[in-house]
């Protein structure tokens, strides 16, 4: 435990140095821009520096303290202690991380006409524990509001992908 | 012509079966609309446009004032029962909607959002008929600097929304204003941190954010937590009517609020994206032991915010009509709406077309009203879908999420920007990070930068010494002091009442 909560420390610490470097580049960069356009970045970002600069000196104050680790169930997370502690929840972050990129990753490649019913699919058999009729049930509603009623009806467009422009009703 | 003949003579236009069935037609549309998350009814609206140019004007009016008036209301569903924004201007209503969601009180929190909606919309109609012919001279005073000082005002509104974590707070806004900064600097044409990408030249769409930091996140969490939304073993579609009770015992609040989403409907520029945060703030400032059940599921967060979100667009169209000044990117539609019909807004609705302004209020009442008895038809079964596992619904939203936020520039640049601010949206929410702030500012940054070197361009510094400037600026100061004065106290109760670790860890987590 003691092990998992220094681990959790640790990506806050990563999270705030990314943060920390990340404004400070952009805060550089500011001082490039001509005079006019300058003025709010400078400023701003000045003052976001050095805000996310206290911030990161917390986190690393927390992680380097002797009880830092005894103290971590008084870190201010923003999720409920039984979801944090519970042991499975690395495996779980780590799927539904996985499951937004490739659900994105796969519209850009092939289009969501073709990603929607894949990922749904894939996800509902293999994540959840509904039946597969259950979840080619619900692929199938999805897909009819995709196409009949987000496109056919309101007349929005379906996302192409950037090696497959493939559609059912063209 | 009287005013009274006036009022009779528009009911007249307006109560014909054809016009009153386009009307419903539109609040059914702008209530499907709502549901959708990140479209909003500007998205219905532009969708109708084509149709209703070549409809009788009345009718054309009605549907899409309609579709304004429904998705303000259905809006609300997605954000308690997902905890997703239907639209920008229900961001505010997640915060203690959808944990009563989780509390299995979906229901009555919708019941409360509707008849609060309902009363706020009827409350701006009402104002927008009396204040038809008194409003011009406040209005035309506002310029950049005023509106300026308005924009600063709901900047301050982070004082209060930062609850026990300042600094996290602040580190949010800080971020929201460097992403806004984001783009092509219309004033000189400099690109700034787009990093060579032609996709951030038009810089991050709000609805992209809003979807990002809000809706994604949520859905992330729901997989992680693998439990529904509400206990299955609560009555998720009991407490529709006591909702309804409870809007009606806090009706001073309601009246406030929508007094608040009159007043920023009315000046351009402000619009929804905001309303909803301000109102909050406001209600979070007001209603006593706020600070220790707000954002936990307070059914009066949820009263505030839907009562000045549905208010608001009676002010936007007060300005609007009255001085051709479109308040929000829905009513530039509907401005240009008006002029297809060749009704030229301006002075000319009060002194020549009174009969035509004032049916245009009794349609927006008349939406109102719709809107409020089909969504309570709706809600139950609605209500329903919190309880049903996250990782059956989940990929279906996050589907729908995709098809939505590709509307923006129907480009692949619309899905990496999703992917993009939902990772950060997702770790802010791991590690704690007010997210209000960060889409607070974000909204704001780019109407203070314009604002304030318009202000400067015109008036140089003696634009601080004008009449409204000073009165918005002390009240931006007593609002800030006042949020600090809250945010002190919470701490300090939060250290004075601090139990065991554990239990005091758990509390800040529901904080959020």
């Amino acid at each position: 435990m003691i092990r998992r909560r220094f681990a959790v420390a640790s990506y806050g610490i990563v999270f705030s140095t990314i943060t920390l470097v990340a404004v400070a580049y952009a805060w550089y960069l500011g001082f490039d821009f001509p005079q006019r356009t300058r003025v709010f970045p400078i400023y701003a970002g000045g003052l976001t520096f050095v805000l996310v600069f206290a911030q990161w000196a917390v986190d690393v104050r927390w992680f380097v303290a002797a009880e830092g680790a005894k103290r971590y169930e008084s870190l201010d997370l923003g999720v409920e202690s039984e979801v944090r502690d519970d042991p499975r929840v690395n495996q779980r972050v780590v799927i539904s991380l996985g499951a937004v990129v490739a659900m994105i990753g796969l519209s850009i490649a092939v289009g969501l006409s073709v990603a929607a019913p894949i990922f749904m699919l894939v996800y509902m058999i293999a994540v959840s524990d509904v039946r597969p009729w259950i979840a080619v049930a619900i692929t199938v509603v999805v897909w009819f509001v995709m196409f009949y009623v987000l496109e056919g009806m309101l007349g929005l467009r379906m996302p192409p992908g950037l090696y497959l422009q493939w559609h059912p009703f063209r | 012509m009287t005013t009274s003949a006036a009022l009779l003579e528009s009911f007249q236009i307006i109560a014909t079966p054809g016009r009153i069935g386009f009307v419903a037609l539109g609040v059914l549309i702008g209530l499907i609309i709502g549901v959708v998350p990140g479209t909003g009814g500007i998205t219905g609206m532009a969708l109708t446009f084509p149709f209703a140019m070549t409809m009788d004007p009345v009718a054309g009016i009605g549907m899409i004032i309609g579709i304004l008036a429904s998705s303000s209301i259905s809006d609300t569903i997605p954000a308690v029962l997902f905890g997703i924004p239907g639209s920008n201007s229900s961001q505010a209503t997640i915060l203690d909607g959808h944990p009563m969601a989780r509390r299995g009180e979906a229901a009555k929190a919708l019941g409360a959002a509707f008849f609060s909606s309902l009363i706020g919309g009827v409350f701006a109609a009402v104002i927008l008929t009396l204040s038809i012919g008194i409003a011009r001279p406040l209005i035309m005073n506002f310029q950049s600097p005023e509106l300026f000082m308005m924009a600063i005002l709901g900047m301050s509104m982070l004082a209060i929304l930062s609850g026990t974590r300042p600094l996290k707070a602040l580190v949010s806004a800080g971020l929201g204003i460097m992403l806004s900064m984001i783009g092509l600097d219309s004033f000189t044409g400099t690109v700034r941190w787009t990093g060579g990408s032609l996709y951030l030249y038009d810089g991050l769409p709000i609805t992209i954010v809003a979807l990002g930091i809000f809706a994604v996140p949520e859905i992330m969490y729901m997989m992680v937590k693998d439990s529904s939304v509400s206990d299955p073993n609560m009555d998720t579609g009991g407490g529709f009517i006591e909702g309804m009770r409870e809007a009606l015992r806090e009706r001073w609040l309601v009246i406030r609020t929508a007094v608040v989403g009159t007043i920023i409907g009315v000046i351009p520029g402000l619009g929804g994206s905001v309303t909803d945060w301000i109102a909050y703030a406001h209600a979070r400032q007001t209603v006593p032991g706020a600070s220790e059940t707000f954002g936990k599921g307070d059914i009066r967060g949820v009263i505030g915010v839907d009562s000045a979100t549905n208010a608001k667009d009676g002010g936007a169209l007060l300005t609007t009509l009255l001085f051709g000044v479109p308040a929000s990117a829905a009513m530039a539609l509907l401005l240009g709406l008006f002029l297809v019909y060749r009704i030229e807004p301006g002075p000319s609705m009060v002194a020549d077309n009174l009969p035509v302004t004032y049916a245009i209020v009794w349609t927006l009442l008349l939406a109102q009203i719709f809107g409020f008895i089909f969504a309570c038809v709706m809600v139950h079964p609605l209500a329903k879908i919190t309880l049903i596992p996250p990782n059956v619904f989940a990929p279906a939203i996050l589907v729908i999420i995709a098809f939505a936020v590709f509307q923006n520039s129907y480009t692949a640049g619309d899905l990496v920007a999703l992917l993009a601010v939902s990772l950060l949206g997702w770790v802010m929410k791991w590690y704690g990070y007010a997210r209000p702030p960060l889409v607070l500012a974000f909204v704001l940054a780019p109407l203070l930068e314009r604002w304030f070197f318009i202000s400067f361009s015109v008036h140089g510094w003696a634009w601080t010494l004008r009449p409204i400037v000073v009165v918005v600026g002390l009240l931006t100061v007593l609002g800030v002091v006042s949020g600090l004065r809250t945010t002190v106290k919470g701490r300090r109760r939060a250290l004075e009442t601090e139990p065991a670790p554990s239990e005091s860890a758990t509390q800040r987590s529901e904080d959020r």
